[in-house]
């Protein structure tokens, strides 16, 4: 496993690379607006970058596997022997840990800037906030997570199975939408309230069904799909 | 070495070692190449050289010592035997060939007298 | 011995087979070529029984195992295709496939590697056609395993290159390898192969010993495939 995420962490050397230095250059400038006294500039580009990145960051995963999957010029790693599901895992848990890790210093940098700005802020975050946030970080983390499962199941659903349709894209997203309605039956069926926040129970079932559809992709990649 | 591909290529490079042996390029008692080291040579399949090795050792012209190699036989008369026999198929062939074309034997004897002078 | 058994093997429907009931039993030992114009089943073979073709139906049983990703730890395989993330360089490529397979012989890659003068330092994006191909065969050649699968390894390869491949590919035909070679290339490899299966459209026309068919009907390989492909 620790070989499988060497590369795959080899292979995102560039999108790290560009990644870093956008958030170095945003905080360099929002360091330039405070030093001008125009606060509101620099954290809103610090959280507009910020934001973009995380969508950037998310889109290119999807892209990514959806390339490793698709083209015949990036199989190398279904070669090796090695299980399917080994091989998906580790793709999603360097996603996963690049998302977090990007998610949190975004996160934190975020705070950071807002703390040099207005330094008597640091009463303001009361407990309360301090464990509405982390929660607030934990969901997110692992509603992306979950999100990421679902796509990597749809593209690899749509690979084995559809792959003589016209329109991938289109084809993997309506097998996405069918999945998640699918599985968010099962969710919601078993469950009565709807208060996300604070029924932390919820995420249960959420990493359940991430591991299940990285099972069931795994099993696929093994005994359905052609490479 | 160029190999005819419509004929087997064990009896070709059989045929050579016979030549090699009977023209003294291969002395008596002599340690032939490994099947290794000659397949990768000639360029062929080693078991095409095992297959020579185990057929030139059924004729009792070379024999093999396990884990030393296969050696030349060292007797002087199966060497002559094999050149014998190499001059009986030249000539076998020769008179099937003469027949063929319809040229008595006394012709061919009268030609190669010709020839042997020039 | 036969070592790799396949049985009824298939792969698609009603008349777009690219395998149909293909079956054969592989001796252990012996190098065999699959000849056959494209589109007749051999990358399709040597893919099903690597394992990243699944079959419609039938089975392929390797030293009395099923297919699977395990069985690939004795197997080794070139694919004729890029396979190679073009970020990557040639030594990162090289660590990953010594540090996933565990009879690859980093020692004996690098020698062959050194020799074909590839610039192992440089991302694949800057490799020629050629240099994919020379660093493809050689990760296949470094393995040690009991079976072999290479598709069209000489395609695309210079001369001395070309040399090399075929030397190194003699001196790994022992007893315990058995060498499956695919290639268009007939009067490079008619001296290497001994047992000959021609392909069309996903069955076996033919089924041949190279020795025996020189033998008993003094034709060639090359003089056989004109014939069997009526061309």
């Amino acid at each position: 496993m620790y070989n499988l995420i060497k590369l795959e962490l080899l292979q995102r050397k560039n999108i790290i690379k560009i990644l870093g230095i956008v958030l170095v250059m945003a905080q360099l400038y929002a360091f330039y607006c405070y030093y001008n006294n125009d606060i509101n500039n620099g954290i809103g580009s610090l959280f507009i970058v910020g934001f973009i990145s995380m969508i950037v960051y998310t889109f290119s995963s999807f892209i990514s596997f959806s390339k490793d999957i698709n083209e015949r010029e990036r199989s190398m790693v279904f070669m090796v022997p090695k299980t399917g599901f080994s091989i998906i895992s580790s793709k999603f848990i360097t996603t996963f840990i690049l998302g977090s890790l990007l998610f949190l210093i975004y996160i934190g940098g975020f705070i950071g800037n807002v703390l040099i700005v207005n330094p008597s802020l640091i009463g303001d975050f009361s407990i309360e906030f301090q464990n509405f946030s982390i929660k607030l970080a934990f969901l997110t983390i692992i509603s992306f997570s979950s999100f990421l499962a679902l796509v990597y199941l749809s593209i690899i659903i749509t690979k084995t199975f559809l792959s003589r349709l016209k329109f991938r894209l289109i084809i993997t997203l309506v097998v996405m939408s069918i999945l998640s309605k699918i599985f968010n039956i099962i969710i919601w069926n078993n469950v009565e309230s709807a208060d996300l926040i604070s029924s932390s129970i919820l995420l249960i079932p959420v990493i359940a069904i991430t591991i299940v559809m990285l099972w069931i992709s795994g099993w696929l990649i093994d005994n359905k799909t052609d490479f | 070495m160029d190999f005819k591909k419509n004929i087997p290529i064990y009896l070709q490079i059989m045929d050579k070692l016979k030549q090699d042996i009977s023209l003294g390029t291969l002395k008596p008692g002599e340690k032939l190449m490994s099947t290794r080291d000659f397949s990768i040579k000639l360029k062929v399949n080693p078991n095409t050289i095992s297959r020579v090795y185990k057929e030139l050792e059924g004729e009792n012209i070379v024999f093999t010592k396990r884990g030393m190699g296969t050696f030349v036989v060292e007797d002087e008369n199966i060497l002559q035997n094999i050149k014998n026999k190499m001059a009986d198929d030249l000539i076998t062939t020769f008179i099937k060939d003469l027949n063929q074309l319809n040229i008595s034997i006394d012709e061919a004897i009268t030609k190669l007298k010709e020839m042997e002078e020039d | 011995m036969e070592n790799l058994i396949i049985s009824n093997l298939t792969k698609g429907f009603f008349k777009k087979r690219a395998l149909n009931n293909f079956s054969y039993s592989f001796k252990k030992g012996m190098v065999y070529g699959l000849i056959g114009p494209n589109g007749s089943g051999k990358t399709t073979l040597m893919k099903t029984i690597y394992g990243l073709v699944k079959p419609t139906h039938g089975t392929i049983f390797m030293n009395g195992e099923k297919i699977s990703y395990k069985t690939r730890e004795n197997i080794a395989f070139m694919p004729t295709e890029d396979i190679f993330m073009p970020d990557l360089t040639g030594n990162e490529i090289l660590n990953f496939y010594s540090n996933n397979f565990s009879d690859f012989s980093l020692e004996k890659a690098n020698r062959i590697l050194e020799k074909m003068k590839l610039p192992l330092d440089e991302k694949i994006n800057t490799y020629s056609t050629g240099m994919k191909m020379r660093l493809k065969v050689t990760l296949c050649l470094a393995r040690d395993v009991e079976l072999y699968m290479f598709d069209e390894p000489l395609n695309g390869i210079d001369v001395i290159s070309k040399d090399l491949i075929k030397d190194t590919i003699i001196s790994m035909t022992t007893e315990n390898s058995t060498l499956i070679i695919s290639s268009h290339a007939l009067n490079e490899m008619e001296l290497i192969l001994e047992q000959v299966i021609f392909l069309n459209e996903g069955d076996i026309i033919r089924d041949i010993n190279l020795e025996e068919l020189r033998h008993t009907e003094n034709k060639s390989l090359e003089s056989l495939y004109w014939e069997v492909y009526n061309v």
